[in-house]
């Protein structure tokens, strides 16, 4: 899933970073706003709200990477994963240790994840075929072992 | 520290750490003054798309747009369709300009105008055009940053202060980035604009209930005559109708008009007044820095007419029809169901929005005021650029050291952007009433370039004579028809018998009227055969190059057709017929036929219309694709001469006191008028 394509240089690696530094500017501004706003006011459209901005900066990201015939690059996927474990196990530990935790925010959260896990796997589906898919999973575990 | 001014913080470093990124990495790219002032006529199409368009609506639309639907009433949600007016400008002119910007090297709309019309004094009427426009204009914006960020901050911070730390982040990354960070930058600006607006009209349906129920209540208050207006001649809320063709009044300051301001007359020419951004020197800019043509048409159709007008006509109008269901207006607080919004003094009704949202949401606070800081600073770092660059080339260049070197033009530009600043914060920190009254004149001075641009672009029969005699004529107009020349007119003693846009027409209308009927006389008298064939260089040209293919030539009746019958009907006086044809305003929800008020629904239709009339004028009738021939330059010997003249060191001592006069003018009508 990270960058095998040729690295872009020069001018066209600085649109391709102005395009997706802006994209995840103003989705993830938005996205994580409205995902505050779905858990503290219980309100379960908001909440997803903020997650469907999440996943429309992905596929947004997707896309722009298609344009400029690039994929994403280890940092990215560094920096996405991490943001995505830490956000998970945030959501755990507040399902876990905050007793006005409720029902809404149980909801917001496993429904939001799920999303973004099925947009992930639909990539990976879309770009590497069902069967490339798991090989990949499976040469990283070769690789790890 | 409440909440929310810890989130505004946040917000604001964040992006002001996006700002200054984008400007020291656009710096590290501009190692000369090509790249700085024009980022090397290289800016990719998506990124003219997006930084073009938060430049053409900007902070203006954003918090002037909602408060004035607020105030006066659905007769100025007409100026929604700006959204379609703005762009038809730069149908018609961007991309001729880009190809002769290509074709001779223009790096300023000075340098254009100078060569086109083999006048200095055109450069420099255009300089002032420009001067007249920017500094005034940034400095209203900036004093709405400055006022939004003192109302969340719960007076934490002091307007003033913020203005001009806001500003001096404006300064540093048009400074060191110049055109590529304006641009960069106004990517991120557009898209906020757009999703700001966004958030705050669904926030105003949110607080309502929804689409339907700010319906019920608009139908409510549509049965009454509770409004600034009470009731027209017909019986119906002067709040929910155009009040006629046109008045013959003397202007605001001596005789209201029955029913308020927004008179087709009013409509029309005010969107004239805003389609004189694109002709304004800093579209000019734009275009000449753009890579291809190939952004042009995309910006216009979908980025500006559908876009743009989506968000106003659907997100900024229902904040502003939904205000006096929340509280801000005191008249109808028997129809209230909340009473949350106050609007601020300068940042209006959005900013009303935006502070409601306190402790409830005070992340959202954070971010919406971002948004409208995002949308302001696109206005006037575009602006403050522009402007710098002019006063680099057509004046430094050209007339102070015409021997200076790439890099001292670059530093003079640099030093030109941090005055025209500098002007605006000091404009608006310390002579606020002058700033206003120079402010109003901003729109319809813009205006005024048109005919210039149309001789330029397209009727080769207007000459130097006239296109400038007609400019003269019109900008005289403008200040004649405004405050500033009202009080101007006093102090020599002479009381104008006239107030502000007199027969409730915007005095972008009369410059412009005076301004077409002096450069046709004046082109009549006036053509000779030197000046004929110096015209034909740039029109033999452009035929050449940009002219329709034969086989659409038989379409150009349809476009003109479409053109004047949507200009008619939209913001001409057949919107009249939108007062009424969907539904009485006083026959309540079931009296009208779309369940919405008949104005707002003809509004939506002709914005529909207006999409479809520039995508047909910019694709099909190609006044915006890219051009058929390749553009070539012509030879460096063949082109004008823009480094211009050596000035003496007694020229330059006299310029320098006619500057200093001028300021101290300034000052002294500042002090007697202020």
């Amino acid at each position: 899933m990270a960058d095998t394509s040729p690295a872009l240089t020069g001018e066209k690696a600085t649109e391709h970073l102005l395009a997706v530094v802006t994209l995840w500017a103003v989705s993830g501004a938005f996205g994580l706003a409205l995902i505050l706003s779905g858990f503290r006011d219980s309100a379960i459209v908001l909440g997803l709200l903020g997650f469907a901005c999440i996943i429309a900066g992905f596929v947004a990201h997707v896309i722009v990477n298609n344009v400029f015939e690039t994929r994403f690059s280890q940092l990215q996927v560094v920096a996405g994963m991490s943001g995505f474990c830490v956000a998970v196990l945030s959501f755990m530990a507040s399902w876990l240790l905050d007793p006005h935790f409720d029902v809404a925010g149980i909801t917001i959260g496993l429904g939001g994840f799920a999303g973004v896990i099925l947009a992930f796997l639909v990539y990976l589906v879309a770009m590497h075929g069902m069967r490339g898919a798991f090989s990949m999973f499976h040469r990283r575990r070769a690789r790890l072992r | 520290m409440p909440n929310t001014t810890i989130w505004l913080f946040a917000g604001v470093a964040a992006y002001w750490v996006y700002c200054l990124y984008w400007g020291v990495r656009s710096a590290q790219l501009a190692d000369s003054s090509s790249q700085f002032f024009l980022a090397d006529r290289q800016l990719p199409a998506w990124v003219f798309v997006l930084a073009a368009t938060a430049a053409s609506f900007g902070g203006w639309m954003f918090l002037g747009h909602g408060t004035l639907i607020f105030r006066d009433g659905l007769a100025a949600s007409e100026l929604s369709l700006g959204a379609v007016a703005i762009p038809l400008t730069g149908v018609v002119f961007l991309k001729r300009q880009w190809i002769l910007g290509r074709r001779f090297g223009y790096v300023t709309a000075g340098d254009l105008f100078a060569d086109y019309f083999q006048s200095e004094g055109a450069r420099l009427l255009v300089l002032l055009i420009a001067l007249v426009f920017a500094v005034p204009f940034i400095g209203l914006q900036l004093a709405a940053s400055g006022d939004l960020i003192a109302n969340l901050s719960g007076g934490t911070v002091n307007a003033d202060v913020a203005m001009w730390v806001l500003s001096f982040v404006v300064f540093l990354y048009v400074c060191l980035g110049g055109m590529r960070a304006v641009a960069y930058v106004g990517t991120l600006q557009a898209l906020l604009l757009a999703a700001g607006l966004a958030a705050i009209g669904l926030l105003a349906y949110g607080r309502l209930g929804g689409f339907g129920p700010l319906n019920d209540l608009l139908a409510k208050l549509g049965a009454t005559a509770i409004g600034p207006y009470g009731n027209t001649a017909q019986g119906y809320n002067g709040w929910f109708v155009i009040p006629g063709v046109i008045q013959f009044t003397a202007g605001l300051g001596r005789e209201t008009p029955v029913g308020g301001i927004w008179t087709a007359a009013m409509i029309a020419t005010y969107c004239f007044a805003l389609m004189g951004i694109q002709a304004g020197p800093v579209f000019t800019t734009w275009a000449f820095s753009a890579r291809s043509p190939k952004g042009f048409a995309p910006q216009q159709v979908w980025a500006s007419a559908a876009a743009m007008g989506l968000a106003l006509l659907f997100f900024a109008a229902a904040a502003g029809l939904a205000a006096p269901f929340l509280g801000a207006s005191e008249a109808t607080s028997a129809l209230a169901v909340g009473n949350s919004l106050t609007p601020g003094r300068l940042s209006g009704l959005m900013g009303g929005y935006i502070a409601s949202l306190g402790t409830a949401a005070p992340w959202f606070a954070g971010l919406l005021a971002v948004c409208a800081l995002a949308a302001i600073q696109a206005v006037a770092a575009g602006y403050a650029l522009t402007t710098g660059t002019m006063l680099a080339r057509d004046l430094y260049a050209r007339h102070m050291a015409p021997d200076a070197d790439d890099r001292r033009a670059r530093g003079f530009g640099r030093v030109a952007v941090g005055a025209v600043v500098l002007a605006a914060v000091l404009l608006a920190s310390f002579a606020p009433l002058s700033q206003a009254q120079l402010g109003a004149l901003a729109l319809g001075f813009g205006a005024q370039l048109w005919p210039a641009l149309v001789a330029i672009c397209w009727v080769r029969w207007f000459t130097r004579e006239a296109v400038l005699l007609g400019l003269i004529a019109g900008l005289a107009a403008v200040v004649l028809t405004e405050p500033f020349g009202g009080a101007l007119a006093q102090f020599f003693g002479v009381a104008l018998p006239w107030g502000r846009w007199p027969w409730t027409i915007h005095s972008a209308g009369w410059g412009i009227a005076i301004n077409i009927a002096v450069v046709l006389l004046v082109s009549a008298l006036t053509q000779t055969e030197a000046g004929r064939a110096h015209r034909a260089r740039f029109h033999d040209y452009l035929r050449e190059v940009a002219s329709l293919g034969e086989a659409k030539r038989g379409l150009r009746t349809v476009a003109w057709t479409l053109t004047l019958g949507w200009l008619f009907f939209a913001i001409g006086p057949g919107a009249l017929l939108g007062n009424d044809l969907f539904g009485a305003p006083n026959a309540g929800l079931a009296g009208w036929i779309l369940g919405i008020p008949s104005l707002w629904a003809w509004q939506i239709l002709w914005w529909a219309l207006g999409v479809l009339l520039v995508w047909f004028l910019a694709y099909k009738m190609e006044l915006s694709t890219t051009p058929r021939a390749r553009i070539e330059p012509v030879p460096a010997s063949a082109r004008p001469r823009l480094a211009g003249r050596a000035v003496d060191g007694a020229a330059a001592l006299r310029a320098f006191w006619y500057v200093a006069a001028f300021a101290a003018l300034l000052a002294a009508a500042n002090w007697l008028f202020g």
